[in-house]
């Protein structure tokens, strides 16, 4: 259903998830794996903002 | 989208593993949309979208005028949940997806929506992360 837009590669299962930095709440840089050094996690890329 | 999370949260953190939500705001903007839709868990900021585009994440044009959006924002929309408004066109065909990592940074399971209504729901996401456990690829 990908049409008249951007269809990308990413990371399938069974492969490194890619640590992207992003900020937190209070605006600081961090790297996703710090989310799951400590516990799998379920990780959700929201639409708008939500 | 929102309410699958919901429901899905506690027996997530049952089965030890967290939701970590990534959104496309600013982080004054995304704090305070989790905290008006009351959501428990890490919200995070990317506003320039790297993240999305690094997780194979495209945008539909079609996905947002897809009959079957349509039905799941008025549904959502009955149950009180009003999305907030895109910035620009580009953002409001930006797909989302969900992603279940371990704590080796593998992906486990990789859900990425074809519509920009199309979400797994929350009983399949902690079935999803069950089988996992089950057979010990998530400790």
């Amino acid at each position: 259903m990908i049409f008249l837009g951007r269809e990308m590669n990413g990371p399938q299962v069974g492969e490194q998830a890619p640590s992207l930095l992003v900020r937190n709440a209070v605006g600081r840089t961090v790297p996703l794996a710090n989310y799951w050094r400590d516990q799998p996690i379920v990780l959700v890329f929201l639409r708008h903002f939500g | 989208m929102l309410a699958q999370l919901r429901q899905a949260y506690p027996p997530l953190q049952k089965q030890g593993v967290e939701i970590v939500a990534v959104t496309m705001g600013q982080p004054t903007q995304a704090r305070e949309y989790c905290q008006e839709q009351d959501l428990p868990f890490v919200c995070l900021s990317d506003a320039h979208r790297q993240a999305y585009a690094a997780y194979g994440l495209g945008s539909s044009l079609v996905g947002t005028v897809h009959p079957t959006t349509w039905g799941a924002y008025a549904k959502s929309l009955l149950k009180g949940n009003v999305p907030a408004p895109a910035s620009s066109s580009e953002e409001a065909a930006q797909l989302s997806g969900v992603f279940i990592i371990d704590q080796t940074g593998i992906v486990r399971y990789a859900y990425r929506s074809r519509t920009v209504a199309d979400f797994p729901d929350g009983e399949a996401l902690v079935a999803a992360v069950g089988d996992l456990k089950a057979s010990s690829v998530v400790e």
